[in-house]
C-alpha cells in the first residue's frame, strides 16, 4: 500500500468515527402517506385504464366511420363533374331571362 | 423486553394490501439500513431526512413489481435501491465552488498536509475536519468513482458488496477505486500546489 492510500485511510477512519451518530427518528407517519399515495396514484391508473377501455375503442370506431364517410362523399364528387355546370351563370341567366 | 422485531414478508403483503399498521412497520424495519446508506452517500447539500423518504417513496412505489426470489433477502433489493437513488442525487448536484487554502479550517489543512505527506502525523481531535475535508476531496471525483470510494472506505464494504450494491462487476469496482484513489491523491497534491480546492 502507497504512503497516501495509508494516509487516506486514516482518514476515512476518522471521518468514520465522526459519522457515527445515532440515526434520525423515523417517521410514524410516512409509511401510511406512502401507502396512500401509492393506492391513489394506482387508484387514478385504473380510472385512466378505464376510461380509455370504454371511449378509447369507440372514440376510434367513431373516427373510422367519420373518415369513411368523409371519404365517400369526397369520392363522388370526384365522380360527379365539376365543371360543366355553371350554376351561377344559368341562375343568373334564368333571373334575367324574363326581364 | 423490547417486542420482537416484525417479520419483512408479512408486512410486504401487508403493505401490497394497504395495511396502514404493515407500512409502520415496514419504515422501521428498513429505516436503519436505508438511512445509513443515504448517510454516508447523500450530496452535500440535500438533508438525509429529504434522500431517506425519496428512497422510501421508491420502495413503495416498486413494491407491487418486486419479484421475490429464494435465498435473496429483501433488503438487498432495497439497498440497491437506496444506492441508486443515492447516485442520481449526487449526478443531480452541483459542485461547490472552489475555496482557498487559506480559508479551509485548520484541522482540514492538517488533514491536507498529513495526505500530501507534510506532515508525518495525523492531526488529534479533527474528526469533523476529517469529514469536510474527504468530502471536499470527493466532489473532484465523478458520481461514480464518489459512490465506490463511500462504500468501499466509508462503509467498509468489499468490492464483492459493492457490486451487488450498485450491479457493477466486482473487477469494475476494484479497477474503479484504485483510479479513483490516484485520482484523490492528485488532486491532493494540485490543491497543495495551487493554493485551491
Amino acid at each position: 500500500m502507497n504512503p497516501f492510500d495509508r494516509r487516506w485511510r486514516e482518514l476515512a477512519r476518522t471521518a468514520r468515527a465522526a459519522q457515527r451518530k445515532s440515526l434520525p427518528e423515523v417517521d410514524a407517519l410516512l409509511g401510511p402517506q406512502l401507502l396512500r399515495r401509492g393506492m391513489g396514484s394506482s387508484r387514478r391508473g385504473e380510472a385512466v385504464e378505464e376510461l380509455w377501455r370504454w371511449y378509447g375503442v369507440r372514440g376510434l370506431v367513431a373516427s373510422m366511420t367519420i373518415l369513411m364517410v368523409c371519404l365517400a362523399l369526397a369520392w363522388r364528387a370526384g365522380r360527379e363533374p365539376a365543371l360543366g355546370r355553371p350554376a351561377v351563370e344559368n341562375a343568373v341567366a334564368e333571373t334575367f331571362s324574363w326581364l | 423486553m423490547d417486542a420482537a422485531p416484525p417479520d419483512i414478508w408479512p408486512c410486504l403483503e401487508g403493505v401490497l394490501a394497504g395495511d396502514d399498521a404493515a407500512a409502520c412497520d415496514l419504515v422501521c424495519l428498513l429505516h436503519p439500513l436505508v438511512m445509513k446508506i443515504v448517510r454516508a452517500n447523500r450530496p452535500n447539500r440535500m438533508s438525509e431526512e429529504d434522500l431517506g423518504q425519496e428512497v422510501f417513496a421508491k420502495v413503495f412505489d416498486r413494491l407491487p413489481s418486486y419479484e421475490r426470489r429464494d435465498g435473496v433477502p429483501f433488503e438487498h433489493w432495497v439497498a440497491r435501491l437506496a444506492v441508486r437513488t443515492c447516485l442520481d442525487a449526487i449526478r443531480a448536484e452541483n459542485r461547490r465552488p472552489e475555496v482557498r487554502l487559506a480559508d479551509l479550517a485548520d484541522g482540514e489543512q492538517a488533514w491536507l498536509d498529513y495526505l500530501t505527506q507534510r506532515s508525518e502525523t495525523s492531526p488529534m481531535g479533527a474528526e469533523n475536519d476529517a469529514v469536510e475535508i474527504m468530502e471536499r476531496l470527493l466532489e473532484g471525483l465523478s458520481p461514480e468513482d464518489r459512490l465506490v470510494i463511500r462504500l468501499m472506505d466509508l462503509q467498509e464494504h468489499s468490492a464483492a458488496e459493492v457490486s451487488r450494491l450498485t450491479g457493477w462487476s466486482a473487477v469494475g469496482v476494484r479497477v474503479r477505486a484504485f483510479r479513483a484513489r490516484t485520482r484523490l491523491r492528485r488532486l491532493a497534491q494540485e490543491a497543495r500546489q495551487k493554493g485551491h480546492l
